[in-house]
């Protein structure tokens, strides 16, 4: 919840308050479509589509399933940035948000 | 010491363009870029953007309503001065599209001004501005504070030491619109379609404290970006014609000889015939000449196949590289992109000779809103090429008349420094061939019409027929018969 939040800050600037919310509603339709066990979750989240509804329907999810919820659409959300703007471009955009969570790989790049 | 101020002009990064603006971009001006939709302001803003902003100066892109910035980054990063290591280091995108929905527009400028006085930009682009206008617009205020709003923001901007750029959707620039006068530079772009090409043209229809180049400058976007095609600088101090002149060797036996001696230097020669006399024969030879003497020539082609795959010597003189071929088959093409890539081969391979083969098909290869000025951008050419110090021949397609004697279809022959004219005779049911040599500006050259003839070699001059009279009306007749023939 805290990288979409920090993503949602990092390119409602750019492209606004309105461009950030229908990314998501994207993002929410499209891993609600690859694991069915989400069509609830999408369902209510749609119903308020911005990050104060998505924490409701987080909040009903057990923490397993809330986690797996919210891979899923981080990694959607930023699939479709990619498809949007490119791969470079969305990194370049993202990278103070996303850097820290996959800070794994990196450290293992950094290793000599 | 002089104290009064001194204005910085800006590189612009866009090919053409800081000769059009004549000298750069005058720091800290406040500009509007207009034009219908689809003319390229977008482009040019990102194109000055990119060249233009530094990590300790940057740039804000505001992006108001309008192309929604999603899409402005996917398109333009398709672009190669689109680097995207610039951005939020030294390119911030500030999107206002809900300060600007609410329509109160000191509250756009409120946050215009905080994000400048937080990033302390060189250049402050606001995309699009006729939104910002419309949004207010739209609320039915009686006190439609446009005017203030924009003499607050050109004020503020040039305090903060930002150069700025509105850009707008505009038609036409006669409107009575309180950011023309406020602007220090209006940059309108727009497109011209005539029949089935489309030519885009900018006009610097102001800025300030410095002399543009006036009228309209065609450009062409392509993935490197916008390129102005600014007019050929005619450099005031012609180099005065050295004495003796010194000649240039054409590489057809004789013909030398008629020109009186060779083509003195830095002349155009036109070379008028019908279909099949063997002008570009002649263009080949004349080329291959300087080739075999150390001199590099260009040719430029506009037949609707280049001939370089039909004669072996010039194919050759390319393929090696002494040679060099311009061969736009743009549809918009457009006399002043033709001369800088003229231009810009003859520096490159510091040519001497260059061949225009045919100014027919030149004129074809035009974009058709050109053409109503042929005679016009054909003089400028001419001057522009001459002016570099090379020696051009032209080649020019010539409809046989036997009722009069014409050297081109344009009215173009003043144009050029000397004429060689060919033509066909009928004799004892032959198709034969005569040249002459009409003129060679301030040299003495032969009057002979010489019978000619073309072989593997080229072309190979012979005798006048002195036994005829009346060639040039196509059917001569021997001498002394008295039958004149019309």
């Amino acid at each position: 919840m805290s990288i979409l939040q920090d993503m949602d800050a990092a390119l409602t600037p750019i492209i606004g308050q309105q461009g950030c919310v229908a990314l998501l509603r994207r993002s929410l339709h499209l891993s609600a479509s690859t694991q069915a066990r989400l069509a609830g979750v999408h369902d209510r989240a749609q119903a308020a589509p911005d990050r104060a509804g998505l924490k409701a329907a987080l909040l009903e999810l057990s923490e397993a399933d809330a986690l797996f919820f919210g891979e899923v659409l981080l990694t959607a959300f930023y699939t479709l940035l990619t498809t949007l703007i490119g791969p470079s471009l969305t990194a370049r955009l993202l990278r103070d948000v996303w850097e820290p969570s996959l800070s794994d790989t990196p450290s293992q790049e950094n290793s000599p | 010491m002089s104290t009064k101020v001194t204005i910085n002009r800006l590189a612009t990064g866009v090919p053409g363009l800081d000769e059009v603006l004549g000298g750069g971009l005058p720091e800290f001006s406040f500009n509007l870029i207009a034009g219908p939709p689809g003319c390229g302001k977008t482009t040019l803003a990102h194109q000055m953007m990119f060249a233009l902003a530094t990590p300790e100066r940057p740039a804000l892109f505001f992006t108001v309503l309008g192309e929604p910035p999603l899409k402005m980054l996917r398109y333009q990063q398709q672009f190669d001065f689109f680097d995207n290591d610039a951005i939020n280091q030294s390119i911030r995108y500030i999107n206002l599209a809900d300060d600007t929905l609410a329509g109160d527009l000191d509250e756009v400028l409120r946050r215009i001004v905080s994000e400048v006085e937080a990033h302390s930009p060189s250049l402050v682009f606001v995309d699009s501005f006729r939104s910002v206008v419309l949004a207010s617009q739209t609320q039915h205020n009686p006190n439609n504070n446009l005017p203030q709003f924009v003499q607050q923001l050109g004020m503020l901007m040039t305090t903060w030491q930002a150069t700025t750029f509105l850009i707008g959707e505009y038609f036409t620039e006669t409107d009575t619109n309180p950011i023309f006068t406020v602007a220090d530079g209006l940059i309108w772009l727009r497109q011209s379609v005539e029949r089935n090409s489309m030519v885009r043209k900018m006009e610097i229809m102001k800025m300030r404290g410095q002399p543009t180049l006036p009228g309209l400058h065609t450009f062409r976007i392509a993935s490197s970006g916008i390129r102005v095609f600014a007019p050929a600088p005619l450099n005031p101090d012609e180099t005065p014609r050295s004495l003796p002149m010194q000649r240039l060797k054409m590489g057809v036996p004789r013909l030398d000889e008629m020109l009186g001696g060779g083509l003195p230097r830095g002349y155009s020669l036109l070379v008028a015939g019908p279909s099949g006399s063997g002008k570009s024969i002649l263009a080949a030879t004349f080329l291959a000449e300087g080739a075999r003497n150390g001199e590099a020539g260009v040719i430029a082609v506009f037949e609707q196949r280049p001939n370089h795959s039909q004669n072996a010597t010039l194919a050759d003189l390319i393929r090696s590289g002494q040679v060099s071929l311009v061969d736009s088959r743009a549809p918009d093409l457009s006399i002043d992109e033709i001369v800088q890539l003229l231009l810009s081969e003859i520096s490159r391979l510091n040519a001497t000779r260059v061949v225009i083969d045919s100014l027919s098909g030149f004129e074809l290869a035009l974009a058709p809103t050109f053409r109503a000025d042929f005679r016009e951008s054909l003089s400028r050419m001419v001057t522009a090429l001459t002016r570099a110090g090379v020696s051009v021949l032209m080649t020019s397609e010539l409809e046989d008349r036997y009722t009069d004697l014409r050297f081109s279809p344009y009215g173009t022959a003043f144009l050029t420094d000397a004429i060689i004219v060919q033509r066909y005779i009928e004799v004892r049911s032959r198709l034969l061939r005569i040249m002459a040599v009409v003129k060679v500006r301030d040299s003495a050259h032969c009057d002979e019409l010489r019978q000619y003839h073309i072989n593997d070699d080229g072309l190979q001059i012979g005798e006048m027929l002195a036994d005829q009279e009346g060639l040039l009306g196509g059917r001569p007749t021997t001498q002394r018969t008295g039958d004149h023939n019309d």
